[in-house]
């Protein structure tokens, strides 16, 4: 049965209800009414909860490898450490000069808090940080580099693997370097220049800038929007204006670091509520009023709860109508990071809001980058007309930070056309679409072989559990050998013992491609042991 | 029992009107400052490319000025080869890079230009950050941790005061450029540090060419003290790379000093070379160490590679020794003669080859509050722009712990001509003296 979904899936047709229950999601109900099949991906009723990764669902034998795993690679880094640093003191004893005094100076960077970069994540340098010489579309020319990981520099040897991108963030298969995106790409270069080499509050400000914010702005369904030059600075200025000291933040406890950078830049109080748990946050709502603020009892001024739209490391979607309830209810602010979620999913490209039917009016402050969708570079902050423009006036980004080029404006605008259906060349549907299918299918096809995945159906951010931390660069090295380009996350951008391997999906996609791809990761895991539950 | 249950409603019962009497303050206030108010109604708007002459909406209707406002010194945003070298990139890599620098977001353009403005600036390596504000931001924090000293001169632009305060380090202040006050807060903390006997990390960090203030740093004497007081000194050449010395290398150039005075060179990239980001200079083991603890590098896209060949192409073009930077040096020197010459009452402050000057008010105004004086200056900025002119009047925040003294910010570009220096300088001089007329 499976077998018949994935080839309609392939096919394009529509198939009848019966076969819905096995894609695992709108298991009832007649949510479309284009009698569409489960694979339109855009409403979000009635689905199961996402598989979410936590240390109570591991089995004990696993727990008890991962930690026996890193304790062995810890003991045999600190043996590497001690004879490198013997070796060094014997050379310099032998070659009859002085150890490197410091001469008074404090040492930059001391052995202990480097071991960590230098023993452990030395090792497997090669895996990361791998430099690529093509377009980040859905197949990439991946460079390849020899040389000692754990002394000296990598070096590119001239090689050129291709293989397929499972990792970029090229959701909308935007990543193209021919077509008419590209075509209006280079006539705003021409017109506008390159860069407007200064601040927006300065010199920085054109049409196209204004433009682009009230285009946006509709597009979201919000008064006014303000763009800046990179997602990261945008968290880090804009958190740091609305909040003082005397606010609360109640941030998830898997919050991006630029969210941690912008709260802690703020002085605000920072309260930290368990990952995507409505009941947990309602209780330190609770606790947050009744107590006010710490050691003077006053009530807070603010208290701002943040959350994300698509958390890239677990693949999940933020249970956004709940926490909008809890909002209402204790007169708290909602601050939306859809760095991920915009343009990846909802019907019309327009995020989480839209995807579980949310009126957008209900979040004060949406933000969200142009990385991801867009295929561009840059930030936005959207609200209420008051909201942005203070925003505008106090945030530091404003004054200091260089704004958004042109080029980047129209490209930006341009593609918002294309997925409203405002440019009339359907791309903007059909990309969408191709998106949805390829999440389904990929997602079906790797819990079906046996794989830990984890997160929402609908995510395009497939995590593969590893558990195991050796196992990873091991999977990383071999899926590229096969021609597959992955990522792996490991400590300390999650936690010790859920180790995983991260997909992003990508509408550029084929079904073919996918299927390739599946039978690779099919030989590797294997070769990993990596399919538990098969 | 009976009337502990009673207690527990009843407690319950003050806790739901506790929640239900809470009312939080507005998001954001009703009102803002005038201050506030004033560098936000008048924020020029482009038709244009940035370049010497810019397409403004000017009293109605759309005119042609001549532009002395932006960073654009060395005229890269505009530059033909600039632009053919973007679109080149453009169609190999497409629009952005869609994914951070360790998960396939590094591209080959990203080495070829850490490798180059290596070179350019003298060091070992360099590291390449998506954002200006991040690279200063990452950086300090990379290498200061709490216990640490950081002693910032109180010149320094915003990204900096950020990076100490989230860095948790002893943060301290010393007066702009004052080598006394430096001097006597260095005496303090090695003092501190004997007493308490302890070691830890102590920096100077500070500007090569001031934005705030158009003024080169004493780095001579900055590296005298910190020899003697063993601090080390993290240097944000980003106005003065490109700008000072004969051939551009910055303010250790101008001063003829070896790049091994400071610990790490720090600059915007989008001022001077296009790239919107910022890039840190230094030994390979400074550099290793950010790519790992640098949060602006880890945590965020990298630089679309389309703006990474543009800023190769700049530098090329400055490491082949164009004459852009003589050239520049020459239109700075020559427009504060035009404008000594014909302005009055206004002071022309910073050093004389800095393209950046900051005009102030004379002291005969220093009766008016400072609200008082932005006002004025905005009120020369709009007269002047109607003589065919554009200025800014130099911005800050409020929350600056410092604010430099009001003033109108004049920047002057290699491809000025001399006419339309001339031209520029009436036109200040005009708008200035019907302005300063009328208020005395």
């Amino acid at each position: 049965m499976s077998a018949t979904v994935v080839e309609s899936a392939q096919a394009g047709n529509v198939v009848p209800q019966a076969t819905v229950h096995l894609a695992g999601v709108h298991s009832d109900g007649p949510v479309f009414a284009d009698g569409s099949n489960g694979f339109n991906m855009r409403y979000a009723r009635n689905r199961p909860a996402a598989r979410e990764a936590g240390t109570d669902e591991i089995p004990v034998y696993m727990l008890f490898l991962t930690y026996t795993n890193f304790l062995v690679s810890l003991v045999f880094s600190y043996i590497r450490d001690a004879r490198r640093a013997y070796r060094k003191w014997q050379r310099f004893r032998a070659g009859g000069k002085q150890m490197k005094v410091n001469n008074g100076y404090a040492p930059l960077l001391d052995k202990f808090s480097t071991f960590f970069e230098r023993e452990m994540y030395g090792r497997i340098r090669d895996v990361f940080a791998r430099p690529i010489s093509s377009a980040p579309g859905p197949w990439i020319d991946v460079m390849e580099r020899s040389g000692d990981s754990l002394t000296g520099k990598l070096e590119v040897t001239g090689e050129i693997k291709r293989a397929l991108n499972l990792s970029s963030y090229n959701y909308l298969g935007l990543a193209e370097t021919e077509g008419p995106l590209v075509d209006a790409y280079e006539r705003a270069i021409e017109e506008f220049g390159v860069t407007t080499a200064s601040s927006r509050m300065e010199f920085g400000t054109t049409t196209v800038h204004q433009q682009l914010e009230q285009e946006f702005a509709s597009f979201l369904g919000k008064e006014a929007a303000i763009i800046y030059g990179m997602g990261y600075i945008t968290n880090a200025s804009s958190l740091p204006s609305l909040l003082s000291k005397g606010c609360l933040v109640i941030s998830d406890s898997l919050n991006h670091a630029s969210i941690v950078v912008g709260c802690r830049a703020s002085g605000a109080t920072i309260k930290v509520f368990k990952h995507n748990d409505p009941e947990h946050l309602e209780g330190v709502l609770r606790k947050a009023i009744i107590r006010g603020q710490p050691r003077t009892h006053r009530p807070w001024k603010k208290i701002v709860i943040v959350i994300e739209g698509i958390y890239s490391m677990e693949g999940e979607i933020c249970r956004l109508p709940e926490i909008v309830e809890l909002k209402k209810k204790y007169k708290a602010y909602l601050y939306l990071d859809e760095a991920h979620s915009i343009g990846a999913i909802g019907k019309h490209g327009r995020g989480v809001c839209e995807y579980w039917g949310v009126d957008p009016g209900e979040v004060d402050v949406m933000m969200g980058t142009f990385t991801k969708s867009f295929a561009a570079v840059g930030g936005y902050i959207a609200g209420d007309k008051e909201l942005v423009d203070y925003i505008r006036m106090t945030s530091f980004a404003s004054v200091y930070d260089i704004s958004l080029p042109v080029p980047l404006c129209g490209q930006i605008m341009n593609v918002i056309r294309m997925i409203d259906g405002r440019d009339e060349s359907g791309e903007g549907t059909k990309r969408i679409d191709d998106l949805a299918r390829n999440t389904a299918y990929f997602r079906k096809g790797l819990t079906e072989l046996g794989f830990d995945i984890i997160g929402d159906d609908d995510s395009p951010v497939v995590p593969l559990m590893v558990y195991i931390p050796n196992k990873m660069p091991a999977f990383a090295r071999m899926c590229l050998e096969e021609g597959l380009a992955i990522v792996i996350v490991s400590y300390p951008a999650c936690d010790l013992t859920l180790s995983r391997a991260r997909f992003c999906v990508s509408a550029g996609h084929t079904i073919d491609d996918l299927k390739d791809a599946l039978q690779k990761i099919k030989k590797c895991g294997d070769a990993c042991l990596l399919r538990y539950r098969a | 029992m009976i009337w502990q249950k009673k207690k527990k409603k009843k407690k319950k019962k003050e806790i739901e009107e506790c929640i239900s009497e809470y009312v939080p303050q507005p998001l954001v206030p009703r009102e803002v400052s005038d201050r506030i108010r004033l560098d936000t109604e008048k924020v020029p708007v482009l038709k244009s490319a940035m370049d010497t002459v810019v397409r403004m909406e000017v009293g109605g209707e759309e005119r042609e000025l001549i532009n002395f406002s932006g960073f654009n010194f060395l005229g890269f945003a505009n530059d033909r080869k600039v632009k053919d070298a973007g679109i080149s990139a453009l169609r190999r890599y497409g629009p952005g890079s869609c994914g951070p620098r360790q998960f396939y977001g590094t591209f080959d353009c990203h080495l070829e230009l850490e490798e180059k403005m290596a070179k350019f600036v003298g060091t070992a390596t360099s590291i390449l950050y998506a954002s200006g504000l991040a690279t200063q931001t990452s950086a300090v924090s990379a290498f200061a941790k709490r216990g640490d000293f950081l002693l910032i001169d109180n010149g320094v632009r915003h990204g900096i005061l950020l990076a100490a305060k989230l860095s948790r380090s002893n943060t301290r202040l010393f007066k702009h450029n004052d080598m006394q006050d430096l001097e006597v807060q260095m005496k303090a903390v090695a003092a501190e540090q004997k007493r308490k006997r302890t070691l830890t990390r102590r920096y100077v960090v500070i500007e090569g060419l001031y934005g705030c203030y158009g003024d080169v740093a004493a780095l001579p004497a900055i590296r005298d003290l910190c020899d003697t007081y063993k601090f080390r000194i993290i240097l944000d050449d980003s106005f003065g790379l490109g700008v000072l010395g004969p051939t551009g290398r910055g303010v250790l150039e101008h001063h003829n000093l070896p790049v091994s005075t400071v610990e790490m060179v720090l600059a915007d990239t989008g001022i001077n070379f296009t790239t919107i980001g910022g890039i840190c200079a230094g030994k390979q083991k400074v550099t290793n160490h950010q790519r790992l603890n640098g949060s602006g590098y880890c945590f965020s896209a990298s630089n679309p590679p389309y703006y990474v060949c543009t800023g190769i192409e700049c530098v090329d073009q400055l490491l082949s020794g164009s004459d852009r930077v003589p050239r520049l040096q020459r239109n700075a020197r020559e427009f504060r003669e035009l404008l000594a010459a014909s302005v009055d009452g206004l002071n022309i402050g910073g050093y004389e080859e800095s393209p950046l000057i900051h005009m102030y008010l004379t002291e005969s105004f220093d009766d008016h509050s400072t609200l008082e004086k932005h006002h004025l200056l905005q009120r020369i900025v709009d007269s002047a722009l109607l003589k065919g002119v554009t200025l800014s009047r130099a911005k800050s925040i409020e929350t600056h712990p410092v604010e430099p003294p009001p003033s109108i910010r004049v920047t002057v570009t290699c491809e000025h001509t001399r006419e339309q220096l001339e031209k520029g300088a009436a036109a200040i001089a005009e708008a200035a003296k019907e302005v300063l007329a009328s208020t005395s």
